[in-house]
């Protein structure tokens, strides 16, 4: 069976149209999306609805859905507040309730799915060394932990001899699900990659062959960036899309 | 957490998977190979099967299927053929082609050998792990046991247990050290565990081809204590144990034996080359040399190794570093050309020899079967000594000089033969990276040699590039 786990779509309906493109040529039977749904990006209300139209989807909370409605809305920077307060008004009541109700954390065939990592997923803590990592796995009891968040695709491992390693994955190469070993996957993000790559990024994970498929999907990011300068967000959220980071 | 497995204990006489279980053919402390049978597969086959034990690390298993993945990846064309896997949680095994050829691991144990059979047996070697190179994984095992050959002497590389692909988990752990590895063919980096470096399998090509050439290997008896020694200490050169070997066969494996892995060569490919030209290969100090360097050549080469960082020198793909040294074709047939062609093909080359600094080029030219007479002897053809060789190879030496091209950058070639099959072949030897020729404007040529374009773009294994002359085309058409 394969699975696509997305995350970071941040109201990105041109890159998640993309993806979905993708992911149904590959034959993906389930979708796993790991929060961040919005935020940042210019269409909201049509992205959530389009997430929860997938076929056996499992969505998790990312940060930005906390901000909604939480304390952690404080902690952010002023521009983040200002797009978060106009998100909130383009969502449904019923939307609001739905993003509320969404776990932190959540089991998916034997596997971990979470929006920034399994060690303490509420503080919202970056997972972008060997240390983080092993916090990760630690906190964990399932061989493989799917995150996002830190918009980066990177894939962490533990070796037989409980060796972290790290390794950049490219797109388009199958990367094996050993045995032996665990993995923390970072899926990277639909709408808005930080890697200094403007493709949209998400993972299928063929659970018959456990192989992982990082996919980097190229969209129309013009479209999304002029989206967000008509509704008036902050031009940086614009900006950023055409270069990736 | 991760998964108990549970073994499943093959016994001769069961059947696993349609795959019936003969006999048991090798054991060793990681695995056991078993000779099987399967009714559709009409081909000797065996079945190899990880040992899984409390007093054997984990890690074995993770090497059994590094193995298992890299062999599915490569496809068997120079790698056993897969005809089957078992589930790795309740029967890890998997069925390949039982390659039976032990061609090098004979020729071994008779060195010293004469040159041209070193060479005879060592391109098709070099050229098999150019190939493994190009998908990016690097064997780090390479002994003549691991290389043996198919009935049609195709070269088959075994046992990757702890072999290393650059894009994926490398599962390899401190515990994999504890299996034997033949400290004969480990490159001075390995030492340091560097597992990233291509160039520590052209070290072992260098010591498989110097114990082929001497009879022993470069630092015989070496073992955990004293393996360390090639940090510091050259090998013996070949020639000091045996005088026949020529200096650029000396050249070639005391290179690939250097001690940092930048002086080495830097792909497989291009040794295969030097061997099967060694009229090409560029003579430096290794080739003169005749014995060891002496104790304050020692004492410099230890203190400034001793300082050398081998686990930061090792980033590049090997994929990436095959890009470095392409090894250009040109097919010419300077008689069906005109000026202009030869000079637009001219330029052609000139900008890729600019652009591609560490670029090298075969210029072949195929005289046909048509030109060649009933009076002319075969044999001076085929000894390169037939008139109309020596005057086409002075031909095209004359309309290459232009172009200042050095002499271990250029090499002349002119064979008999059917053009388009031989451009192929050679292409296809001595891994060509790109094939420039030229489009012929006369009719009669086409006839002649027109389709060679066609069939060479259509066979070739690497891109090829068709010249044309905007004069001639404009002649053609006025």
């Amino acid at each position: 069976m394969k699975i696509a786990i997305i995350s970071d779509l941040h109201s990105n309906i041109e890159a998640l149209q993309a993806c979905l493109d993708k992911a149904r040529a590959l034959n993906v039977e389930q979708y796993v999306c790991l929060g961040d749904i919005v935020g940042y990006g210019p269409d909201p209300a049509a992205i959530l609805e389009l997430v929860t139209s997938l076929p056996n989807v499992v969505v998790i909370r990312g940060n930005h859905e906390e901000a909604l409605f939480g304390a952690y809305y404080k902690g952010l920077r002023q521009h983040i507040q200002q797009t978060i307060d106009w998100t909130k008004q383009q969502l449904s009541e019923a939307q609001l309730n739905y993003l509320q109700a969404l776990p932190y954390q959540q089991n998916v065939q034997g596997m971990t799915m979470v929006h920034a990592t399994a060690d303490r997923p509420e503080k919202w803590g970056y997972l972008y060394n060997i240390e983080l990592a092993r916090k990760c796995m630690s906190a964990s009891d399932t061989k493989l932990i799917f995150v996002g968040h830190t918009h980066q695709p990177q894939v962490f491992y533990e070796t037989p001899s409980k060796e972290i390693k790290c390794l950049t994955p490219q797109a388009g190469v199958k990367i094996p699900v050993y045995q032996q070993g665990r993995y923390v996957i970072n899926v990277g993000s639909v709408g808005q990659p930080r890697d200094d790559n403007n493709a949209a990024s998400f993972v299928v994970y063929d659970t018959d062959e456990r192989e992982l498929l990082f996919c980097r999907v190229a969209y129309e990011y013009a479209v999304t960036a002029k989206k967000i300068v008509d509704r008036g967000l902050p031009a940086l959220f614009a900006e950023r899309l055409a270069k990736g980071h | 957490m991760t998964d108990e497995i549970e073994i499943h204990e093959v016994e001769l006489g069961e059947t696993i998977d349609g795959f019936h279980v003969q006999e048991c053919i090798h054991e060793s402390q990681v695995s056991t190979l078993y000779r099987v049978s399967h009714p559709e597969h009409d081909v000797p086959l065996i079945m190899k099967v990880p040992k899984i034990s409390v007093i054997l690390p984990s890690s074995v298993f993770a090497g059994f299927e590094t193995e298992m993945r890299i062999l599915a990846k490569l496809r068997g064309v120079y790698t056993p053929r897969i005809f089957g896997k078992g589930d790795l949680a309740s029967a890890p095994y998997y069925v390949m082609e039982y390659v039976a050829g032990t061609e090098l691991q004979d020729a071994v144990k008779r060195g010293p050998l004469p040159v041209d059979t070193i060479c005879q047996l060592m391109v098709p070697v070099c050229k098999a792990i150019h190939e493994m190179h190009r998908h990016n994984i690097i064997h780090l095992d390479l002994k003549p046991d691991n290389i043996r050959n198919r009935t049609d002497g195709h070269v088959v590389l075994l046992d990757f247990g702890t072999a290393h692909q650059s894009q994926l988990p490398d599962m390899y752990t401190v515990a994999h050290e504890r299996q034997p590895i033949t400290m004969d063919y480990v490159a001075p980096e390995q030492l340091f565990a560097v597992r990233t470096d291509s160039r520590s399998d052209i070290y072992a090509i260098g010591a498989i081809l110097y114990e082929l050439a001497t009879g022993r290997a470069p630092f015989p008896g070496a073992n955990m204590l004293t393996v360390k020694k090639r940090l510091y200490i050259s090998p013996k050169p070949p020639c000091a144990i045996n005088p026949e070997i020529p200096p650029w066969l000396q050249e070639v494996i005391l290179k690939c034996l250097e001690i940092r892995p930048a002086d080495r060569f830097p792909t497989a490919k291009e040794i295969a080359y030097c061997l099967a030209h060694p009229n090409m290969v560029r003579l430096t100090e290794r080739a003169r040399i005749t014995r060891r360097p002496g104790p304050v050549a020692i004492l410099k080469n230890w203190l400034s190794n001793r300082e050398f960082n081998f686990v930061g020198q090792t980033e590049t793909q090997p994929q990436n570093r095959l890009g470095t040294a392409p090894h250009i074709l040109i097919a010419v047939k300077l008689v069906h050309s005109s000026e202009e062609l030869k000079c637009s093909m001219r330029d052609a080359i000139m900008k890729i020899a600019m652009a591609e600094k560490h670029s090298y080029f075969t210029c072949l030219s195929i005289l046909p079967k048509e030109s060649f007479t009933s009076r002319d002897s075969v044999e001076d053809f085929v000894n390169l000594s037939h008139p109309k060789h020596i005057q086409t190879q002075a031909e095209l030496r004359h309309w290459l000089e232009p172009m200042k091209l050095a002499k271990s950058r250029l090499n002349i070639q002119v064979f008999y033969g059917d053009p388009a099959g031989e451009v192929v072949n050679y292409a296809n030897q001595f891994a060509v990276d790109h094939i420039i020729m030229c489009a012929h404007r006369s009719e009669g040529a086409k006839k002649t040699v027109g389709s060679v374009p066609t069939r060479v773009i259509a066979e070739a294994p690497c891109s090829v590039t068709i010249v044309r002359s905007r004069q001639d085309k404009i002649n053609k058409e006025q």
